[in-house]
């Protein structure tokens, strides 16, 4: 069984230019344990989509339709007194950017028993020092560094208490939003590492953001490629990697130099995404396709599933011809 | 994977590339940030040292006409590296020569009218053009002090020229702009034309395209050889990205710590890398087309040491991989290793240097 399944979910913003379709008609899916990568250009969608999971969206934000099934619950229809229940015990997340993600004026150890004492009254404030100190051992801080604050923490330390930071409550759900963007190569690397192991270790399932493609397909069983708030590609990660069929997957698997490949110039897409309050009529993606045929100016193209849970969404996939 | 493998044409490119003149020639330099004095409470902790060691006795060329790739992780004084050369840092000792001049030497006026030949690229086109500043004005400010002896519509016409180089048209309409208006890969565009109006022949790029999304990264790059071709503009690239280095670089340099470790032609530093630092390096970039194995290679643990205390002998000691199957011997410790040839047109830094073998045997 699907432990999350996101169905048909839209996500619209209020703006003074209008209504922005961040995100329409997503449809993901998660089994339990697994590994899930969505990556996107900027601005496609990828945070507001999984944002919308534990329910972290901003105030200007609505959702129009949609389900987001967690262990068969609807999230959507629940209030924000039984979000509250969700968020940490069950579904926690690793904010973008930790430089910034942590309350400068609290030593580490404070705020992250914090959780733990708001979620899981039972437990005394002993205990929780112990579950915050073991972790953060797992997460390779020395334990003494409990009662110092997030300026005495280098960049990847505070990205592994972040990371501690997103178990203490022993959650069933991870999302991780950009967990290793703006790190040193070498510090991606561990973080990835640890990130690995820990999936392993507590048998977690989580959903991992990033833009950039390589990062993803070290980690992830599963990918789902963005578009302009649409999934356009959704697969086992080996599979998308090395068959992609949708025409951006290609250009986005192309734009990346490969130092174990030849030696060829790397090539952007040229144009830009589609403006998202006026959204084109057909294909998103099909200004900047070059291998668009008639139907891809009318027709918005459905994921479909092409055999051995590898879905795109192209006009031309169901024509039965293959795109690439 | 071993020298053997390289073709013909390789070698007779490599002696092209060792025929070229120099455009820089840095020796010995040193760049030394001091910082304020330590509280009390730290005064025991590594010494009484009170200054940032960024850039630590780099000696290297840049040739005439290639693309040199500056790669290191932060910190380790590429960017500063890149704008001693150019002068807007000053640097502790050591020379920098502009084709044969050493820069330390002129005089104020003179360095001005040197600058209009070696520019900088920045970063972050998002923080580098002001904003109350129009396309126009951006590109004609330049102009205005290097260039006092063009009239305006000698300079109206070479900024319209520039704009349509850098693909920003059409040139009257987008002049007309502000940087709000213009997405990040446009931005970035106008930062080049900036650059590339006064005509230089030497121009430091700083993370041209980390700030920009991988789709448009490419666009930006070709943009860049292209006003390269048929010119003599020599590039330092500097990048964090060994993959991007590789790619578009003719040379590749790898720093530590302030220090030049490996330097090379790009495929040799890459493929054939002789510096364990290097290895771990290009060891940690993501196999995307192929099975990943389990073996993650040389992850290294910890993090680069502080450029206020840096570690005796070799400064990669504490962090290298090499060091401890070797058993940690005590040259590593003592003796800093200096920069030797290992090969064609490639020197490193380390007692030990030699190519990777598969199989975990190492440096037979």
């Amino acid at each position: 069984m699907n432990m999350l399944e996101i169905k048909d979910l839209s996500v619209h913003f209020k703006s003074r230019a209008g209504t922005v379709h961040a995100v329409e008609g997503v449809n993901l899916w998660l089994e339990k344990g697994e590994l899930l990568g969505v990556a996107g250009e900027s601005g496609c969608g990828k945070t507001t989509t999984t944002l919308a999971i534990p329910g972290l969206l901003p105030q200007n934000a609505f959702i129009p339709k949609g389900q987001i099934l967690f262990n068969g619950e609807d999230l959507v229809k629940k209030t924000e007194k039984e979000m509250e229940k969700v968020r940490w015990k069950q579904i926690s997340v690793i904010f973008q950017g930790a430089m910034n993600a942590l309350n400068p004026l609290q030593t580490v150890g404070k705020q992250m028993m914090e959780p733990i004492l708001l979620h899981e009254p039972h437990v005394s404030k002993k205990e929780a020092e112990e579950r915050v100190k073991e972790l953060l051992e797992q997460v390779g801080i020395e334990k003494n560094r409990f009662t110092n604050y997030p300026h005495e923490f280098s960049g990847g330390m505070r990205q592994r208490v972040m990371i501690a930071m997103s178990l203490v409550c022993d959650p069933e759900l991870v999302i991780a939003d950009e967990p290793v963007t703006a790190l040193d190569v070498m510090i991606q690397a561990q973080i990835l590492e640890l990130l690995k192991k820990l999936v392993k270790k507590y048998s977690l399932s989580m959903i991992m953001i990033s833009h950039d493609l390589s990062v993803l397909c070290e980690l992830c069983d599963k990918i789902a490629i963005m578009y302009a708030g649409r999934v356009v590609e959704y697969g086992y990660a080996r599979e998308v990697f090395t068959h992609p069929k949708h025409p951006y997957t290609v250009k986005l698997l192309h734009s990346l130099p490969d130092i174990y490949g030849e030696k060829v110039f790397i090539n952007g897409i040229p144009g830009y995404p589609p403006s998202l309050i006026t959204p084109p009529a057909g294909c998103p993606f099909c200004e900047r396709c070059t291998e668009k045929i008639p139907e891809c100016g009318s027709r918005v193209p459905e994921l479909v599933d092409l055999g051995g849970g590898h879905y795109a969404a192209c006009c031309r996939q169901t024509e039965g011809r293959a795109v690439v | 994977m071993n020298l053997e493998k390289k073709t013909m044409e390789e070698k007779v490119q490599e002696q092209r590339n060792a025929d070229r003149g120099k455009t820089i020639e840095v020796n010995d330099l040193y760049v030394t940030y001091n910082v304020r004095k330590k509280r009390k409470k730290a005064k025991n902790q590594a010494g009484d040292d009170e200054c940032v060691h960024a850039v630590n006795g780099v000696t290297m060329d840049i040739r005439t006409g290639e693309i040199l790739a500056v790669v290191g992780e932060s910190g380790c004084g590429k960017t500063t590296l890149g704008k001693a050369i150019l002068n807007i840092i000053r640097s502790s000792s050591g020379t920098i020569k502009y084709h044969g001049q050493d820069l330390s030497k002129l005089s104020g006026s003179q360095l001005q009218s040197l600058r209009q030949k070696m520019q900088l690229i920045f970063q972050d086109p998002y923080e580098s053009l002001d904003p109350r500043q129009s396309v126009y004005k951006a590109l004609e400010e330049p102009l205005d002090i290097h260039r006092k002896d063009m009239s305006p519509e000698q300079k109206k016409e070479r900024i319209y020229k520039y704009l349509e180089a850098v693909g920003l048209h059409p040139a009257e309409t987008m002049a007309q702009r502000y940087p709000h208006h213009l997405s990040g890969g446009q931005r970035q565009r106008l930062s080049i034309a900036a650059t590339m109006i006064l005509e230089p022949d030497f121009v430091v790029a700083d993370e041209p395209v980390s700030m920009l999304d991988v789709s448009i990264r490419a666009e930006i790059l070709k943009l860049m050889l292209d006003l390269q071709k048929g010119t003599d503009l020599t590039y330092m690239f500097i990048t964090h990205d060994l993959s991007l280095a590789w790619l578009i670089a003719d040379r590749i340099a790898v720093f530590y710590l302030g220090k030049l470790v490996e330097i090379g032609q790009a495929d040799d530093v890459v493929h054939r890398c002789m510096h364990p630092y290097s290895q771990a390096l290009v060891s940690v970039i993501p196999k995307i087309r192929e099975e990943a194995d389990e073996d993650k290679g040389h992850v290294l643990r910890g993090e680069t040491p502080s450029p206020m205390s840096i570690p005796s002998g070799c400064c990669f000691h504490t962090r290298c991989w090499l060091y401890q199957e070797k058993g940690c011997p005590e040259v590593c410790r003592q003796k800093e290793p200096a920069l030797v040839t290992v090969g064609g047109d490639h020197q490193a830094a380390c007692h030990f240097a030699g190519p990777e073998e598969k199989g975990g045997d190492l440096h037979g």
